[in-house]
């Protein structure tokens, strides 16, 4: 090697030295600004510190999140059956059965046109038949939805929310949900009814809150 | 209190619970961290130390396996820029400390060790490594020019999610979907082609579209170790040129040179001179286009929707703006918030096109500086770290003998012969074209 | 080498193509099956006519308007968002009267009874206190007053039962399902009184269907059917809300289907008021009252408004 050769070797190691350097002190204070603002705007750091009590409590960090849909925000429009990433959709239909009308007369399990009330295919509202109804005692009649079955589509959701009482309602299923980094539903919903919420809490299930139907 | 009163069952029928599965839970998330680190410490030391590309075969499908099929590719690195981005863009919006790590631990190793994220952890890379079947070289001017596409891709990525508009990588993945056996047909048919094209141009993703691999890559640029070809000298047979299907070994420096100096830093000079004009045109373009691209935004969308109503278009079922309406929004204000969407994306498109502009310039500008290079060796910042040129070194062979057994007479001579064999085939290739 | 590169740059070119084709806005459509459709019960509604038109809407300054009741031809009360506004005929507000609790349901005389959820308050209308009467237990949800003669009636949808008290407010009794095979059902909180000469006239919701019942608890007459028609009730619990007009007459509200509608005394649908079409498709509970006038007093709490129906002459 000639003198020369090494001394361009060195500047360029020199310059390999700064470089890193460089981008070292980038990625520190990147990941300094990212972790330590969350702790000085506690508050406001998103679904991590939702409703902190206190900010001297809070986590260095957000959590793990997971994709929920608010069932308040949600228009029913039928996206969330087709725009999933998956071939079945995570979303399903979930139902607190404790604000449930329990009627004969279901609007969330019949056509709006049935004539006459019974199990019948063509009486059903639910296009995959996922809704079982089930005899209590007069005149009481108990829902429940077959997980495999649903698909989604928040028909039964739109009818019982329109007529009823909004016991049945759209969630995220974890059972399915891969968790993508950019939720395809959420992209697509037109009520931005999508939201990161922190996997200890991963259902925004009805009945919990303050919420009162109709 | 009971806001629905429970119906008067006499049957003792008791009320369901609503039953839920629980979200996978947070330690496999730290399990996926740990993997990852452990991932990137095994694959440096297969890169750097072992220097056998049969390891590294074994670590990409391992990886492929589990961060690829059983994970399903969430979360990956390559996305991660995206919540980095929107983290700084939006205080409601908190990186997660899983996929901080996620966007830190790769850069930090190809800081240090070069790209062993790319050699054989990322599921992306993976698995469009194992369809290369007839690599072909591409013209020096095809790869620079398509060498340009992921900075702006980056770009304009890192832009829509500091704006809030989504994650473009993740929504134009294209092997997610094979990983998670579901997807569109348009993605299916891009992932499906980008798959064929990479039997012959290899990695075709990570060379021409991958955003983090441009960070990986500035970052291997300054990197402190890194992947050589010779475990200690060259000499001169080409044959690592020959194996790596990247194109990414540099050749030495001609011994004359081709140019004289003086035309050389006449053309610098031009293009330092036009520096100021590429800047003011790549900010010109990069404002356009992020006014164009401002219509993915969920906000923006919705006043367009608005708009073709206006007109007398009536929007399908579920539209944002029946949505709108229900929510009870004024309109005003949603105007107002897909405005300031549209015009932060203009500013911002402005001064990234602008620093593109700069960027092209300044690399069109260093094509004049003459690099002596003596030996040959991977390029720092494309060298993928793949592990195939060690076999092909017989400076290589001879260390992998000499460290295992002692009867290395008959295998260097045989060492010998296939490399004057190939030296040979190499020169009627060279001939030919 | 040249046409090697070409044939690279076209695969490369059709590769942006079916990035390009898959960048643009054409995800999969909803099918049709998926969507919930009462299209064909909304466009009945536009084929018959609206004997009312709407003469008046008065704009009310509450977040969340709960009740509407009127005095003959005197003062209107609407309560909610803690407070009870006594107005005038015109819609001008005559007093304002705060209220300890959240308010449910009102009636009014010569004096305003306020219903809470398990209690109910009888103020003056110069908006003084006068009595606070007993509460109805925890579980009570009270969603409905009548004044009958000397006497207030409550329903309470918690309980399902409707309370009798005396005007002071003590308890002479309640009326509660004689049977449970044909009794009230309430799915949901609409469970409403009104009173006229013949009774009380209450609202079985969960049947769709009103019944008579005189003071002391015995079943009459009963009128309504179950049908999506505009004739029936549809929906799981509706009527929500009946008031009585002054020629005996009765106006119900829907949800579901917003709906506002007249039956004839015996029962028989007579006219539609207003529907979705007049109401908005979300119109929530919809509170009715009916003045001396005949005028109905619609409260529409998802506009914050009570809307004034009048009967038209019918003018060709």
């Amino acid at each position: 090697m000639t003198d020369n050769d090494q001394k361009q070797t060195s500047r360029r190691e020199m310059l390999r030295l700064v470089g890193r350097v460089g981008v070292l002190g980038c990625l520190a204070s990147l990941a300094g600004m990212l972790t330590g603002r969350l702790r000085a705007g506690c508050i406001e750091a998103g679904p991590a510190c939702k409703g902190c009590p206190d900010q001297d409590g809070c986590d260095l960090v957000t959590p793990p999140t997971v994709w929920q849909l608010d069932p308040a925000k949600c228009t029913q429009c039928g996206q969330c059956a087709t725009d999933c990433v998956l071939a079945q959709s995570a979303v399903r239909c979930f139902h607190t059965h404790a604000l449930c009308g329990h009627c004969k007369l279901c609007f969330g399990y019949f056509e709006p046109g049935a004539r006459v009330l019974s199990s019948a295919a063509e009486n059903q509202l639910c296009p995959t038949g996922a809704i079982q109804r089930r005899f209590v005692e007069d005149p009481y009649y108990t829902y429940t939805i077959e997980k495999d079955l649903c698909i989604g589509c928040a028909k039964c959701v739109h009818g019982c929310g329109m007529f009823g009482n909004g016991s049945l309602y759209l969630q995220v299923d974890h059972e399915l949900c891969k968790n993508c980094n950019e939720c395809s539903i959420a992209r697509r919903c037109p009520a931005n009814a999508f939201e990161r919420v922190p996997v200890s809490e991963a259902y925004l299930l009805k009945g919990q809150g303050e919420e009162e139907g109709h | 209190m009971i806001r629905f009163p429970k119906p008067d069952f006499e049957s003792g029928y008791v009320l369901p619970e609503t039953q839920t599965v629980a979200a996978r839970a947070a330690g496999w998330e730290t399990l996926d961290v740990v993997l990852l680190a452990l991932a990137l410490a095994v694959g440096t030391w297969l890169v750097l130390k072992h220097r056998r590309r049969g390891g590294i075969v074994a670590l990409m499908l391992a990886c492929l396996a589990y961060f690829g099929f059983y994970r399903e590719g969430c979360v990956c690195p390559v996305g991660s820029i995206q919540n980095v981005a929107q983290a700084l863009g939006d205080s409601g919006y908190g990186v997660p400390l899983v996929v901080l790590l996620f966007f830190l631990l790769p850069l930090l190793t190809a800081l240090f060790f070069g790209r062993t994220f790319c050699a054989g952890i990322c599921p992306l890379g993976a698995i469009q490594d194992i369809v290369i079947v007839k690599p072909v070289r591409l013209p020096a001017w095809l790869r620079h020019a398509l060498g340009v596409i992921p900075t702006l891709y980056l770009g304009v990525a890192l832009l829509l999610a500091y704006a809030g508009a989504g994650y473009l990588v993740c929504r134009y993945d294209p092997f997610v979907g094979l990983f998670r056996l579901s997807a569109t047909l348009p993605m299916l048919i891009f992932g499906g082609g980008l798959l064929l094209l990479g039997t012959v141009v290899a990695r075709p993703y990570c060379r021409f579209l991958c955003p983090y691999g441009v960070l990986l890559g500035w970052a291997s640029a300054c990197s402190w170790k890194r992947v050589t070809v010779t475990p200690n000298d060259c000499v001169q047979c080409r044959l690592c040129e020959t194996a790596c299907p990247f194109d990414a070994i540099r050749v030495p420096s001609p011994e004359r040179e081709s140019e004289a100096r003086w035309s050389r830093v006449r053309r610098m000079g031009l293009y330092l001179v036009l520096l100021p004009a590429l800047a003011l045109a790549g900010g010109w373009t990069g404002a356009r286009l992020m006014r164009e691209l401002a219509a993915v935004d969920p906000r923006v969308e919705l006043v367009a929707e608005l708009d073709a109503e206006a007109l007398g278009v009536k929007a399908e079922s579920g539209s944002r703006s029946e949505a709108f309406r229900a929510s009870g929004m004024s309109e005003a204000a949603a105007r107002a918030e897909a405005d300031e969407v549209k015009l932060r994306l203009h500013r911002a498109g402005l001064g990234f096109g602008g620093f593109i502009g700069l960027a092209v310039g300044l690399q069109l500008a260093g094509l004049s500086i003459g690099r002596r290079r003596v030996d040959y060796e991977p390029d720092r910042q494309h060298c993928l770290a793949c592990g195939r040129c060690f076999a092909y070194c017989p400076r290589e062979q001879q260390r992998r003998k000499q460290g295992s057994t002692t009867e290395d007479t008959e295998d260097t001579k045989g060492t010998r012969r296939l490399l004057c064999n190939m030296k040979r085939a190499v020169g009627t290739r060279e001939g030919r074209s | 080498m040249k046409t090697r590169g070409i044939w690279i740059v076209l695969t490369l070119v059709a590769v942006a193509v079916v990035i390009f084709l898959s960048l643009r806005r054409g995800g999969p459509r909803v099918p049709q099956a998926y969507l919930y459709d009462v299209e064909q019960y909304r466009e009945a509604e536009t084929q018959v006519p609206l004997p009312y038109k709407e003469t008046a809407r008065w704009p009310l300054a509450l977040r969340e308007p709960r009740a509407v009741a009127v005095k003959g031809d005197g003062p209107v009360v609407v309560v909610g968002d803690r407070v009870a506004l006594v107005l005038d005929a015109a819609g001008e507000e005559l007093r304002r009267i705060e209220l300890a609790d959240e308010p449910r349901c009102v009636a009014v005389a010569d004096v305003v009874y306020v219903g809470f959820l398990d209690r109910i308050v009888a103020y003056g209308l110069d908006g003084e206190k006068q009595a606070e009467w007993e509460t109805l237990g925890e579980q009570a949800y009270l969603t409905g007053l009548a004044i009958l003669g000397d006497e207030v009636f409550a329903t309470d949808y918690g309980q399902r039962v409707v309370w009798r008290f005396d005007a002071e407010g003590k308890m002479r009794g309640r009326i509660r399902s004689a049977s449970k095979s044909d009794g009230f059902v309430f799915p949901s909180p609409t469970f409403d009184v009104a009173a006229d000469g013949d009774g009380l006239w209450v609202v079985n919701s969960g049947r769709r269907r009103v019944e008579q019942y005189s003071p002391q608890g015995k079943r009459g007459t009963m009128w309504g059917r179950s049908s999506m028609e505009l004739d029936g009730f549809s929906g799981c619990c509706n009527p929500t809300h009946i008031a009585v007009m002054p020629d005996g007459r009765f106006v119900t509200t829907e949800k579901g289907l917003p709906r506002v509608k007249v039956y004839a005394a015996d029962g028989t649908f007579a006219a539609l008021v207003a529907g979705s079409v007049q109401l908005g498709q979300d119109a929530g509970l919809l509170d009715v009252a009916v003045d001396a006038a005949g005028r109905i007093l619609v409260l529409d709490a998802a506009d914050r408004s009570i809307r004034i129906y009048e009967e038209q002459p019918d003018d060709g």
